[in-house]
C-alpha cells in the first residue's frame, strides 16, 4: 500500500519567552522522535490530553512549522528538503481543519473567498464563474446552502462554521487531511454531525486522514489505527480495536480506564 | 454598522466637526472672502463687522480668510504627516510581527523606542533648526514621529490577529507571507489603526500650530493658526478676537478628531459589536 503520509523521526523543542535577560532559557520538548505514517482511506487517530503535543505534531504533519531534526513525507515526497516556493505549490494535496471554529476563519472575509482560498492559490487563472461553482458544490456537499456565499463568518453557528471550514480543506481535493480535534469545540449534539461528515467525506475523497482528539470514544468509532501520545512521545500505537481490547502500556490503561462508561445492567 | 455609528454621539459630533474643518478647508482653496494676504493698513485691527466677519489683523488681514486658508494648512500637515507615519510606521510594524523575536524586529523596535524616548515636539524643534524652518520640512518633522507610533501599533496588533487559526488556514492553503499579511493581516488591523491615525491627525495639526507659534512652521504669508496666536500676542489689549479665533479653531479642529477617534474606537470595536 502506498503511503500517502510520512514521518520520521519529528523532533520540535520550544524556548520559553523569559521574563528577563537574567533568567535561565526553559527549553520545551514538545514532540520526541515520533514517526507516523497513513495509507490511502486510512484514519489514524491520535490522542492523548491536553499538552501531550498533539496539536505540534499536526503543526509539524501540515509543515506550518519545521521540526528541530526528522523527515516529512506528502504522497512519497520528501517535503523537509523543499524551498518554500515548492512547499507552497504542493499544499493544495494535504489540508487541516482546526478545532475552534471561531478562530480558523477569517472574520473579515465573506466565506466565498475563505473556501476559495486554496483554489486561489492552486489554481490562479480560474474563471470567476468556475471559482463561484466550485465553492457553492463543496458547500452543498458538506451540507450548506450556496446562497450564504457572500456572509461573513459571525453570522453562522458552530456548527456551520466547522462546516465552512471542512469545505475550505476539501476545495481542492487534497489526499490527506490533519483534523485537529474537529469537534470538540462544539456542542454535543453538533459533534455527531461533523464527525459523521467527516467520515462520508473520508470514504467519498478517498482521504487519508489524521485525526487528533482527546476523546477515546470518538477515535475508536472513526480510526482504524491509533497513536497514544504523553509528554511528547508515542507510548502505544496499534489497530485501534486491539489497543482498546487490549492496552499494552499503562498510561493508554489508564486512559482507557477513565472512560465514561454507560452502566447496562 | 453604520446605524451603531450614527448613534453614537462622539462619532456623530466629532464627525461634524471633521467635516465642517474639511469643507472650510477645501472651500478656501477656490474662495475665501478676501485674500487672505492682501494688507489694508487703513483697515487694520477693525473688530469683527458686516464686512469682516472676524475683524482684521495689524496689517488689515481679514481675519476669516486668513482662519479658512490656515485650516486648508492645518489638513494637509494632518494628511501628509499622518500619512508619512501610517504608511511606513505600518510596513515596518508588520514586518517585525513576520519575524517576532528576529534581529529585525529588536532593531526595529529599539529604534522606536529611542524616538519615543525624546519628546516630539522638542525633536521637531530640533530637526527644523538642521533643515529651516517652513511648512513641507514641518510636516517632514512630524511624520518622522508619527513612524514609530504606527510601527508599534501595527506589530503589536498584527502579532495578536497572526496567533488566529485563519493565519494558519492560509498558510496551509499556499499563501506567501506578504499574500497573508495583505489579505488578512491588513484588513483584521484596519480597525485599529483608523482610530490611531484621527488621534494622530489632532496631534499632528497641534504640533504644526506650535512649531508655527514658535515661527518655525509654516512661513509668512502662508496663513497658519499658530503663527495668527503668536501674532496677536502684541495686540491683546486692543484685539483680543484676534487670539480668540484661531485659539477656538485650532481647539475645534482638535477636539473634532479625537472624538471622532473615541466614537471610532467604539463603533469599529467588535467586543461591542451587537450580535
Amino acid at each position: 500500500m502506498n503511503r500517502m503520509l510520512e514521518a520520521r523521526n519529528l523532533h520540535k523543542s520550544y524556548i520559553l519567552p523569559r521574563a528577563s535577560w537574567w533568567e535561565r532559557r526553559v527549553r520545551i520538548e514538545a514532540v520526541r522522535d515520533v514517526s507516523l505514517h497513513v495509507h490511502a482511506g486510512e484514519t489514524l487517530g491520535i490522542v492523548g490530553e491536553s499538552g501531550s503535543g498533539k496539536s505540534t505534531l499536526a503543526r509539524l504533519l501540515m509543515a506550518l512549522e519545521r521540526p528541530d531534526s526528522g523527515r516529512l513525507f506528502w504522497q512519497g515526497e520528501e517535503i523537509t528538503v523543499l524551498s518554500a516556493a515548492e512547499l507552497r505549490a504542493r499544499r493544495h494535496g494535504i489540508q487541516m481543519v482546526f478545532q475552534d471554529p471561531y478562530g480558523s476563519l477569517d472574520p473579515r472575509m465573506r466565506i466565498l473567498d475563505t473556501v476559495a482560498e486554496p483554489l486561489d492559490v492552486a489554481e490562479p487563472g480560474l474563471a470567476r464563474e468556475q471559482r463561484h461553482a466550485r465553492v457553492a458544490e463543496i458547500l452543498e456537499r458538506v451540507g450548506l446552502n450556496a446562497d450564504m456565499l457572500a456572509r461573513y463568518p459571525h453570522q453562522f453557528s458552530g456548527g456551520q462554521r466547522q462546516r465552512i471550514a471542512i469545505a475550505r480543506a476539501l476545495i481542492t481535493r487534497p489526499r490527506i487531511l490533519v483534523a485537529d480535534e474537529p469537534a470538540s469545540a462544539l456542542d454535543v449534539s453538533i459533534q455527531a454531525q461533523i464527525l459523521n461528515l467527516l467520515g462520508d467525506l473520508k470514504l467519498e475523497f478517498g482521504l487519508a486522514m489524521v485525526f487528533i482528539s482527546h476523546d477515546l470514544g470518538i477515535v475508536r468509532y472513526l480510526a482504524d489505527r491509533m497513536m497514544v501520545m504523553r509528554h511528547g512521545v508515542v507510548v502505544e500505537e496499534g489497530e485501534t480495536e486491539r489497543v482498546f481490547t487490549a492496552p499494552e502500556h499503562p498510561y493508554t490503561r489508564a486512559l482507557i480506564a477513565a472512560m465514561p462508561k454507560l452502566e447496562t445492567d | 454598522m453604520i446605524d451603531r455609528a450614527l448613534r453614537h454621539p462622539s462619532f456623530v459630533l466629532g464627525l461634524s466637526i471633521t467635516l465642517l474643518v474639511l469643507g472650510v478647508a477645501l472651500l478656501a482653496m477656490i474662495w475665501t472672502p478676501f485674500d487672505p494676504t492682501a494688507m489694508r493698513i487703513s483697515a487694520r485691527l477693525r473688530p469683527p463687522s458686516a464686512t469682516n466677519w472676524l475683524g482684521t489683523d495689524q496689517f488689515g488681514r481679514d481675519v476669516l480668510s486668513m482662519l479658512m486658508m490656515g485650516a486648508r494648512n492645518a489638513l494637509l500637515v494632518g494628511v501628509v504627516a499622518v500619512g508619512i507615519g501610517l504608511s511606513i510606521g505600518v510596513a515596518l510594524g508588520m514586518m517585525a510581527a513576520t519575524r517576532e523575536g528576529s534581529l529585525l524586529d529588536e532593531a526595529i523596535m529599539r529604534i522606536c523606542d529611542f524616538t519615543f524616548a525624546f519628546p516630539a515636539v522638542l525633536t521637531a524643534i530640533l530637526i527644523l533648526t538642521f533643515l529651516g524652518p517652513g511648512l513641507v520640512n514641518a510636516i517632514l518633522a512630524i511624520g518622522i514621529f508619527n513612524i514609530p507610533v504606527f510601527a508599534r501599533i501595527a506589530r503589536g496588533a498584527s502579532l495578536q490577529v497572526m496567533a488566529r487559526d485563519y493565519i494558519r488556514a492560509a498558510q496551509a492553503a499556499g499563501r506567501s507571507t506578504f499574500g497573508i499579511l495583505h489579505r488578512h493581516v491588513l484588513p483584521n488591523i484596519t480597525g485599529i489603526l483608523i482610530v490611531q491615525a484621527s488621534v494622530q491627525f489632532a496631534l499632528a495639526i497641534l504640533a504644526e500650530a506650535g512649531l508655527s507659534y514658535l515661527g518655525i512652521g509654516t512661513q509668512p504669508p502662508n496663513p497658519s493658526w499658530g503663527r495668527m496666536l503668536n501674532d496677536s500676542q502684541t495686540y491683546f489689549a486692543q484685539a483680543a478676537y484676534l487670539a480668540i479665533f484661531p485659539g477656538a479653531a485650532i481647539a475645534l479642529c482638535v477636539l473634532g478628531f479625537n472624538l471622532l477617534g473615541d466614537g471610532l474606537r467604539d463603533v469599529l470595536d467588535p467586543k461591542s459589536k451587537e450580535r
